[in-house]
């Protein structure tokens, strides 16, 4: 009984949460990763006998839609179990503690668990004029980044604003935001882009970082189980793009036959999610499905791809307007390039001297 | 009816069967035959494989319905049976809002989640004796006055 | 930089100074080119030649019966071409963008087919360059490098398409560089000639007729 209060499982079981709904959640995690079913078996017996992570998420600049992506089931739904799983010691928005006990939470966290605690990170990380524009208890987002990652075991970039910069970092980037990797380069760090994330996706990759480890990553950071195929690749509106049959406007022939939305501006082609397979809402859907394309949220820069409606092969700037004035200048430069050439011209007309055959004759 | 000709709703069928049910079948007759001779056990994810919704009902057509038919209740039900050809399992998972979360076939003696965890079962033999041990007590009281 | 900064870079500030130095460049030339005039006549003018000249402009246009295996390569090769930059759905889209106007394209297995075709025909034209004595001698780095610029557009594009190779979205930003590497060859190399092959046929027909030859 009392090696049982060291592990999870025994302490899961008095708040409720049964093996089986346990070897369930593993289950359908483990399907989600396209892991073996016999992993989830694996998987389960690993997370029962292992002692609570510490985790201690920071969020920086976010609109804290990650959080409420995870947490904000309308029931207790089986992805936020994964909060059951680990010792959430900090997390400004859920903890009950707020001002100096708060921040007493995270450092004693740190200080317990130094080396082996989990950083979760949401939001990008302001770098202009020193990181004033987004700060915790008097600490910049930087500071604390640089304070708290020291100690990590592994970091994890919850968003596409801690992942990439995502909507702060967005062309002008007036507070020079950059991702979390953009200024950590010592500590394994997982990008699980998307704007919200998936739920599934989230609890996912942390089980595995649970029980297996770092799950592989893809060139961008980003687990390859969700993030290893585009949204075209598994779009059921596929067959429609191979056919060119697309929607011209969100409420014509095309659009209501569910016809591909690529002239719409769909981002699918470029975006790699597993919304298209897993979909939102307990399977229920995903924004293909309900007729708007991909806007490309798991990306860089998403914002700045010429807008959500222009389709990926036209360009972000507009290059006809460049071309009005570049027109202009060729023709002034054309002008006075031909005014050069005339007065050259009209030079070697002036010296020319016509030849006649009494000139060739002479010696 | 009218009103919704009129707003040209796109109505989903079931979609047609590919002939992944076969392949599946054999895959699992497979599996059926090490577990008779070795008693290994596998799990088949049905979730992740490209399965029509045609492909899955003739899929359990195929296989039919066995004796037993068992519902789980944690975090959700999770419904069971075991099919006509014995040892082999299809085990639905569901959500508590009732969301189907996964889906597999199990070739097992029993499916792996319906086993009594041993820790459980030790846990639960203390918390018995606990209980009789609790009203023994209170009999033996009732008995003294 | 990744990926999609690779894109965005292409779609952007890449495609706009790859614009800027194509109109400008062409319009420069084009003007110059005009501006030039005939050298002055030093013998009797026989004819307008306006008659000749648009003879040429045909007759060049035309396929003649000498090497007919290069003159097919080279007609596969330009109505191949023209088909698959206006004519490929996502290529409307891009110019409705630029200028405003619409016009449907074509399904893609006619663009698929149409783009192998010129391919393979612009493969013959560089055999005929390497394996022909003649033609190598008369050949060119300039010559190879217009080749090449012409040919990039055409493999990365098929390339994206059929998801082959890389990664979509680096194929992607490839053939939009290789575009944009086209349209700044445009103006400063022999491909100016997409422009200006009718007006210096047009000339040269006329020159011709004007000294009294007529083809």
């Amino acid at each position: 009984m009392s090696q049982d209060k060291q592990v999870l499982a025994g302490e899961l079981q008095r708040h409720g949460i049964s093996r089986r709904s346990f070897l369930k959640f593993c289950t359908s995690m483990a399907s989600a990763m396209a892991l073996t079913p016999a992993a989830a078996v694996e998987m389960a017996q690993k997370l029962s006998t292992i002692r609570r992570q510490s985790v201690i998420w920071l969020s920086f600049q976010e609109c804290t839609g990650c959080t409420e992506s995870l947490t904000r089931a309308h029931k207790p739904s089986l992805e936020s179990l994964i909060f059951d799983f680990v010792s959430l010691d900090y997390h400004h928005t859920l903890q009950a503690a707020s001002g100096e006990a708060a921040e007493l939470a995270r450092e004693q966290a740190m200080h317990e668990n130094g080396g082996q605690y989990i950083l979760i990170v949401d939001g990008s990380i302001p770098l202009k004029d020193g990181g004033v524009y987004s700060t915790i208890a008097g600490i910049s987002n930087l500071d604390m980044l640089k304070d708290v990652a020291k100690d990590a075991a592994a970091i994890v970039s919850v968003g596409t604003c801690a992942s990439f910069g995502g909507l702060p970092k967005a062309d002008p980037n007036p507070t020079g935001a950059v991702a979390v990797a953009d200024i950590i380069d010592d500590k394994p760090i997982i990008n699980i882009p998307g704007c919200p994330p998936m739920p599934v996706v989230m609890s996912g990759v942390l089980a595995h970082v649970l029980t297996f480890g770092i799950p592989e990553l893809d060139a961008l950071g980003r687990p390859k189980a969700f993030f290893g195929d585009s949204i075209h690749d598994r779009c059921y509106r596929r067959p429609y793009y191979d056919r060119g049959e697309f929607a011209k406007s969100f409420d014509d022939e095309g659009a209501r036959k569910g016809w591909c939305l690529y002239e719409l501006g769909c981002k699918g082609p470029i975006t790699h999610n597993a919304c298209a397979t897993i979909k939102w809402n307990n399977g229920t859907s995903f924004p293909i499905q309900s007729g708007h394309g991909c806007i490309g949220c798991s990306e860089p820069d998403f914002w700045d791809m010429g807008g959500f409606y222009k389709p990926l092969s036209t360009g972000t700037s507009n290059p006809g307007q460049w071309a009005g004035y570049a027109l202009a200048a060729g023709a002034a430069a054309g002008l006075a390039s031909a005014a050069v050439n005339k007065a050259a011209k009209a030079k070697a007309d002036k010296v020319h001297q016509p030849v006649t055959i009494e000139d060739m004759g002479k010696k | 009816m009218a009103q919704l000709n009129g707003m040209q709703l796109k109505i989903e069928v079931t979609e047609p069967a590919t002939g992944m049910a076969k392949a599946v079948a054999r895959e699992l007759a497979e599996h059926l035959a090490a577990l008779a001779e070795h008693g290994r056990s596998h799990q088949v994810d049905l979730t992740s494989l490209p399965m029509s919704s045609g492909d899955k009902q003739e899929l359990a057509s195929l296989l039919g319905v066995g004796e037993v038919d068992i519902t789980l209740h944690a975090m959700g039900e999770s419904h069971i049976y075991e099919t006509a050809f014995s040892g082999i399992w299809w085990v639905k998972h569901y959500s508590a809002d009732e969301q189907l979360i996964s889906e597999l076939i199990e070739i097992a003696s029993i499916p792996e989640i319906i086993k009594s965890p041993a820790a459980d079962i030790e846990l639960a033999a203390q918390a018995l004796n606990q209980l009789i041990e609790q009203t023994d007590s209170s009999f033996d009281t009732g008995d003294d006055t | 930089m990744n990926e999609i900064e690779l894109l965005n870079w292409a779609r952007g500030p890449g495609l706009t100074y790859a614009t800027i130095f194509m109109v400008f460049g062409l319009t420069l030339r084009v003007i110059e080119i005009l501006s030039l005039g005939r050298p002055k006549e030093l013998a009797e003018v026989r004819d307008s030649g306006v008659r000749d000249g648009w003879r040429m402009v045909i007759m060049r246009s035309l396929p003649e019966r000498r090497n007919w295996k290069r003159i097919t390569a080279a007609y596969l090769f330009h109505v191949g071409l023209l088909i698959v930059v206006f004519f490929f759905i996502p290529h409307t889209q891009f110019f409705r963008d630029v200028f405003g106007v619409f016009w449907n394209g074509w399904p893609n297995y006619i663009i698929d087919f149409v783009t192998v075709v010129s391919i393979a025909a612009m493969l013959y034209t560089l055999a005929q360059r390497l394996f022909d004595p003649a033609r190598r001698i008369l050949t060119t780095i300039p010559d190879y490098l217009a080749w090449l610029v012409t040919f990039l557009p055409f493999v990365t594009g098929y390339m994206a398409f059929h998801r082959l190779g890389v990664d979509y979205t680096l194929m992607l930003a490839l053939h939009i560089l290789s575009v944009e590497l086209l349209m700044i060859a445009l103006p400063i190399s022999k491909l100016t000639h997409a422009v200006t092959f009718a007006m210096s046929r047009w000339y040269l027909g006329s020159n011709n007729g004007r000294r009294g030859i007529h083809v």
